[in-house]
């Protein structure tokens, strides 16, 4: 018995011992969860809430205009240089825009401007939603062929620069020759779109370099590079902000006068022969895999946290890089609701929160703190000269300034706190009456349970202790997050909340979405004329240096009206085997992980 | 029983039915003692016992030894504001260690074991051992609270699902047929989805489903055992009303099982309950499960912090043991066929 | 028999339409939608939203969700998943239930193997050390934190010692190179195929076993010698159609989860065994096998082990029919996504038509795992007859 077990048991292993892949340049990288889908009108569609479809699938495709890697300016991608500018013609507005030639899909076919031309077509016959969204707003009425090697865009109106570079001409291309036949079929179809997205797709036809390997669903998908479809692209950015390209058939640069240093040159590939992408749902694990070596680098939804940093940073071989986040936590007030639409309300209690000490003492620097809503490492359109409330003051002269600020705008106490600054200390007051005579009433701030978020948790477990040493009746409650969500967008009932933005891009049209008084994501009624003028026209700006003054003055004025008391971010921390790849640029926006992992541009070392 | 029937009215039937209380009390303490005697026969009980003790100082010993740290180790902002009295007592949900270490530099959290924190200190600096302890109270309401809601439902349900059979019988098995079906985990996840799950919720939805589950089956099949006892039909026929059976000589027969499942019903809720915080899903302060899902959600490894995963993972299996073994020890009070020959 | 069948059939009906209609009303009154998930980005304005509302059929009244449900349910249609919109649930089930089935079940199987043999072995011995120690053991593992274990061994073993991969169930770069058509899945349907050719060659040597004209010996051959007849040619098949590696690959990843799933479990089984031997061994027949002198490990193996088989194949049919509701905590730590995480996920994200479709499928195989407890009952107790339950 025993013996043929043992045979069974040798036979199995003899089998188990076949030797793997050979010296192939694999980039391997470790991600959270299994894209859903292979069609890209999908995965930019419904399929836009899974980042691991982005992640997979975006370096397979390009846009006419992108952002650069890493310095996410607009710059062009399959575009032979800049946009034309705007032509008035009779009630249209018209731009041309010239495209490269020689660049082949990977079924042998030239891009050309009938891909263009078609790809805008159906997402305007479609009305695509998701990421396509933007990319067709209602000014854009049609695009047209001229040549084979150039378009012209027709538009009801000349757009801000949000509109047009930073939105329509950023749409990811697609095949024409590849995807015409199920346009057609899904029109004749009872619901077109959901048989556009549902299209199984079994061969992928893509650009630039890359294209689809093979896909097991719950364990790996792996992307090839097709060697004769190189551009050659070289991007050179200056120390003074200058970018140029180089490539094929384009020859471009932008944003400063040559001569100053070369800080960074990125070249694309793809050097490598194909990526990996493995799918470990337990981030332990995953870290495990990368010290293993199993993996070279990963890419997670929530990003690599403060204790991994820890145990990674003493590793040999792995390079943890910290870059700051495109995203910032806040607490808002409901504006809709009396007392918490009177501005000094807001300001006491901006003032009465130290971010410095939850962040780094309470929280051990697992965030950064800030106090705009747009973060600091979006260096050229962060204003670092906008009002900190209760700055660099104790907590003793924090009261004090809160107290005064509730005092001029009508508020008593029943109970007055009594600051002692001279030897910084205070004695807690109690019985808040609101400015029209009425006791204040108990309020909720709502926040996410420990259990799902325990930084936020904690936010709101200080900010209750400090509004109640000033005498303010508070509690932080934690809630499920969808209630949260409930509360805040549909039913609108609800004091305080805190919660989160993550920020796709650069261009800070955001502030637009969040503050407008018609903004589409303004969620606490807050209403502000001398801010509406601001944002519109930074809206409808086509400069980027009044952009930018726009963007600066609306960010001025946010930090005195305070609709949103911004918080903190959280640094993007990548960790990678510095003895496997390298990447070319390090510092970046969101980290390199907002560009996941530039497998076009990344080399094998070793 | 036949006895106090018998009796019409008057004094006399108080002195009869005092002396059948005492009767009573005396048949009650021989049956305790000769239960305990085959209980303590086995070891397997005495340890849990011992173990629960152990917990039970644990919990109640919390405000007492907490105080050692008091005042000292909490920041001077987060006294303010505090009511004087409660802040003598480490706050193991706000408290925050600040104080230097040897080197006069503060702590870096989360800290090793050490002496001043014998079970280290969590990613947001607050100390394990009195998060273990803190929680060990809530556990015990909440294991305790939840488990006596099932299976005193269970009891119930049973017992009147043996007795009276019929349609009552086959709604209540089909309830139980369709909480058997649930797939118990997920949907205890989906709730969590639906309500803000906290400790009082999740024991109620615990004790509701063990209490209307698999437990009733098994005490309705014990308790027809029971109703086919020639004194059952001599209670009948002697005139006892239903719930007079049902609850003189239903139940008191087949709560040996019930105590069992009382025992093992507090190691599935705390269990379930420390499976739930474990991924986030549970909306409480603190709690043993809670302390290794802090360490998974700031992303410190077993590896990097080995005690955030140990201590509450130990903490748990003990309790949750100390309960089992006890249940295993009243097994051999439920089943005489497993006494020692 | 048949007038039973019908009457438990309807039952399953009828508690799959309780079942179904609970959990479709349970999302109706959860706060929020699946299109929540949308109000993170910035860019999806409440007016896209409104129409992908519309979109998912949202915006209809809720008996007719409902009833669409109930349809869906009872035709086998599951609809379409608005988390992975547009793909078909069944397709998402699809994917998920050959490595669910192949991992959980196989888990089940050896620890209620483990569990039985430690059982009758301790029953046997009981008061023994073997039997304090095995039974301390089992019952610390029973009571086991899961995740603990769980962590602990992927460090352990996966990491500290390099033993077995740390996560998944195959190595990328072995299926890179396989060949056009060879799937995971596939390979774990032909596993599944093996184990059920096993399970029928070995029950038709049983019953050739059974026949009362052949010796002891022969007997012990045909039951012994045949299944290990059959692994062998699976394996030497498997080898030589070049899919062995792969297999193997599987086989190897499955190792871990399994082991840990083993450890956890096997304690019941075993405490289960035990109390059940020792009923058994109180019984009247085994006390006059022990009269007869009969040796101690027949009366242990042929008269006290079969009748204490039947508690403990119960529990393990029951347990069967939660194999496909699979198991978030292994399937999320192991990463082996399965069914228990697509119920998880969907739930979460209220993915109506996927959850509903998840939880209906495990539903029905848990209703037939009841059946057919009932019925095994039944056959293998002459005590208890249909007509009584």
């Amino acid at each position: 018995m025993r013996k043929f077990f043992i045979v069974i048991l040798a036979v199995i292993l003899v089998f188990g011992m076949t030797s793997l892949a050979g010296a192939e340049k694999i980039f391997k990288v470790g991600i959270g969860e299994d894209p859903t889908t292979l069609n890209m009108w999908s995965a930019l569609g419904p399929g836009e809430s899974s980042m691991y479809n982005y992640v997979v699938l975006n370096d397979l495709y390009d846009s006419i205009y992108g952002i650069c890697y890493p310095s996410y300016n607009f710059v062009p991608r399959l575009a032979q240089g800049d946009p034309g500018e705007f032509v008035q013609e009779g009630e249209y507005y018209t731009s041309i825009v010239p495209l490269r030639k020689g660049i082949f899909w990977s079924d042998g076919n030239e891009f050309t401007a009938d891909d263009v031309v078609f790809t805008y077509q159906t997402m305007i016959d479609f009305d695509l939603l998701g990421n396509w969204s933007d990319k067709h707003p209602d000014v854009l009425v049609k695009v047209e062929k001229v040549d084979d090697y150039q378009v012209k865009y027709y538009l009801k109106d000349e757009p801000g620069l949000a509109e047009w570079n930073f939105g329509i001409l950023q749409a990811t291309i697609m095949p024409k020759a590849n995807w015409e036949g199920v346009v057609e079929e899904a029109v004749k179809q009872d619901n077109p779109t959901q048989y556009l997205y549902s299209h199984d797709v079994k061969d992928l036809v893509t650009i630039n370099g890359l294209d689809f390997g093979k896909w097991e669903k719950g364990a790996f998908f792996q992307t090839v590079a097709v060697k004769d479809f190189r551009t050659g692209d070289v991007t050179r950015i200056y120390e003074n902000g200058r970018h140029e390209i180089e490539g094929l058939d384009l020859n471009w640069s932008a944003y400063g006068e040559a001569g100053s240093e070369l800080k960074y040159e990125i070249a694309e590939g793809p050097f490598v022969d194909s990526a990996i992408y493995r799918l470990y749902s337990n981030q332990e694990a995953m870290i495990m895999a990368l010290k293993k070596g199993d993996i070279d680098y990963l890419l997670s939804a929530q990003g690599l946290t403060k204790g991994f940093r820890r145990e990674l940073e003493g590793t040999a071989g792995i390079e943890v890089v910290t870059n700051p986040s495109n995203g910032f936590r806040y607490m808002c007030f409901n504006r809709a609701r009396y007392p918490f639409n009177i501005m000094e309300f807001n300001q006491a209690v901006a003032t009465l929160i130290d971010r410095d000490y939850v962040m780094n003492q309470v929280l051990q620097g697992a965030g950064v703190p800030l106090a705009t809503a747009v973060p600091p490492g979006n260096s050229y359109w962060y204003n670092p000269e906008v009002k900190i409330w209760g700055e660099g003051l104790t907590r003793a002269q924090r009261v004090d300034e809160a107290v005064k600020l509730l005092a001029g705008a009508g508020f008593t106490w029943e109970v007055k706190p009594a600051v002692d600054l001279e030897n910084d200390t205070y004695n807690p007051g109690s019985g808040i009456v609101l400015p029209n005579g009425e006791k204040m009433q108990t309020f909720e701030i709502l926040t996410p349970p420990a259990g799902y978020d325990p930084m936020r948790a904690t936010w709101g477990l200080w900010i209750q202790l400090w509004l109640q040493d000033i005498g303010f009746p508070v509690i932080a409650r934690p809630t499920q997050f969808n209630v949260i969500l409930e509360k805040v967008n549909q039913s609108k009932d609800y004091d305080a909340y805190i919660l989160g933005w993550g920020l796709g891009g650069s261009y800070p049209d955001h502030l637009d979405a969040f503050f407008a008084s018609d903004g589409g994501h303004n969620r606490n009624d807050f209403k502000d004329p001398v801010f509406d003028t601001i944002i519109k026209s930074f809206m409808k700006a086509t400069e980027i240096e009044t952009a930018r003054e726009l963007a600066f003055e609306a960010q001025e004025r946010l930090a005195i009206t305070l609709p949103y008391i911004v918080l903190f971010s959280t640094p993007i921390y990548d960790a990678y085997r510095k003895d496997v790849i390298e990447f070319p640029a390090k510092e970046v926006l969101d980290g390199i992980q907002g560009f996941y992992g530039v497998p076009r541009s990344v080399q094998i070392i070793n | 029983m036949l006895v106090k029937n018998s009796i019409p009215s008057g004094s006399d039937a108080k002195i009869i039915s005092e002396s059948l209380w005492r009767i009573r009390l005396n048949l009650l303490q021989q049956a305790w003692k000769n239960n305990w005697q085959i209980f303590t026969e086995k070891k397997i009980g005495l340890v849990g016992l011992w173990i629960i003790g152990f917990f039970i100082l644990l919990a109640i010993s919390h405000p007492i030894l907490m105080a050692y740290w008091s005042s000292q180790e909490l920041p001077p902002e987060a006294m303010m504001g505090h009511n004087k009295s409660l802040a003598d007592v480490y706050d193991p949900i706000r408290g925050l260690d600040l104080r230097p270490g040897k080197d006069m530099m503060p702590l870096s959290h989360p800290a090793a074991p050490s002496w001043r924190h014998p079970f280290g200190t969590d990613p947001m600096g607050r100390d394990v051992l009195s998060q273990i302890m803190y929680s060990a109270r809530i556990e015990f309401l909440f294991g305790v609270f939840s488990a006596l809601l099932s299976v005193f439902l269970a009891t119930l349900v049973g017992a009147v699902s043996a007795y009276f059979g019929g349609k009552i019988d086959a709604f209540f098995m089909r309830l139980a047929d369709l909480v058997l079906t649930l797939p118990f985990l997920p949907f205890l996840i989906f709730l969590s989805s639906l309500l803000t799950l906290d400790l009082f919720k999740l024991g109620l939805v615990l004790g509701l489903l063990g209490g209307f589950g698999g437990r009733t089956i098994v005490l309705k099949s014990q308790a027809l055992s029971i109703k086919v006892r020639p004194y059952i039909e001599a209670a009948k026929i002697a005139g006892g009303s239903h719930w007079h059976i049902i609850f003189r000589h239903i139940i008191p027969n087949i709560l040996p099982l019930s105590f069992f499942y009382l025992m093992l019903g507090v190691t599935s809720a705390v269990m379930s309950e420390a499976t739930l915080s474990f991924l986030g899903l549970l909306q409480a302060p603190i709690s043993w499960g809670l302390i290794m899902n802090f360490a998974r959600s700031f992303g410190y490894s077993f590896y990097e912090a080995w005690w955030l995963y140990l201590i509450p993972g130990v903490t748990i299996t003990l309790f949750c043991g100390s309960f089992y073994l006890v249940g295993r020890g009243l097994d051999t009070l439920v089943n005489p066929k497993l006494r020692k020959r | 028999m048949g007038a039973f069948l019908l009457k438990r059939t309807l039952h399953i009906f009828l508690i799959l339409f309780l079942f179904v209609s609970l959990t479709y009303l349970l999302f109706q009154v959860t706060p929020g939608s699946v299109v929540d998930k949308f109000l993170g980005n910035p860019k999806m304005t409440p007016e896209i939203i409104a129409k992908i509302r519309a979109q998912f059929g949202l915006d209809d009244p809720w008996y007719v969700q409902y009833f669409r449900y109930l349809k869906n349910v009872f035709t086998g249609q599951l609809g379409i998943s608005y988390s992975q919109y547009p793909t078909p649930v069944w397709d998402i089930l699809k994917d998920r239930i050959p490595r669910t089935l192949v991992l959980f079940l196989s888990s089940r199987v050896i620890s209620f193997y483990l569990g039985f043999i430690l059982g009758k072995i301790i029953a046997w011995k009981r008061g023994s050390l073997i039997d304090t120690s095995t039974t301390a053991v089992g019952i610390t593992f029973w009571t086991m934190y899961y995740p603990l274990l769980a962590i602990v061994n992927i460090w352990l073993f996966g990491f500290l010692l390099g033993w077995f991969p740390i996560n998944g169930f195959t190595n990328p770069l072995l299926w890179l190179n396989a060949p056009e058509g060879l799937t995971v899945n596939l390979i774990f349907a032909y596993m599944i195929l093996t184990g059920f050719i096993f399970l029928i060659l070995w029950m038709i040597a049983w019953l050739i076993a059974k026949k009362p004209e052949l010796s002891g010996k022969t007997k012990k051959r045909i039951i012994y010698i045949s299944p290990l007849m059959v692994v062998i040619i699976a394996v030497l098949v498997w080898g030589f159609s070049g899919y062995g590696k792969y297999a193997w690959d599987i086989i190897y990843h499955m190792i871990l989860p399994i082991f840990t799933l083993a450890l956890i479990s096997f304690g019941g089984t075993m405490l289960l065994t035990r109390d059940s031997m020792m009923e058994t061994i109180q019984e009247d027949y085994v006390m006059a096998a022990r009269a007869k002198g009969l040796p101690p490990k027949l009366i242990r193996d042929k008269y006290a082990a079969r009748t204490a088989l039947l508690p403990v194949v119960t529990s393990l049919t029951l347990s069967l029919g939660f194999v496909l509701s699979g198991g978030v905590i292994t399937e999320s730590l192991f990463s082996w996504p399965g069914l228990g995480r697509t119920l998880l996920d969907a739930a979460l994200m209220q993915d109506v038509p996927l959850a509903i479709g998840a939880f209906a499928f495990t539903g029905v195989f848990v209703l037939i795992a009841h059946l057919v407890v009932d019925i095994l009952y039944a056959v293998l107790d002459p005590r208890i007859s249909i007509e009584t339950i």
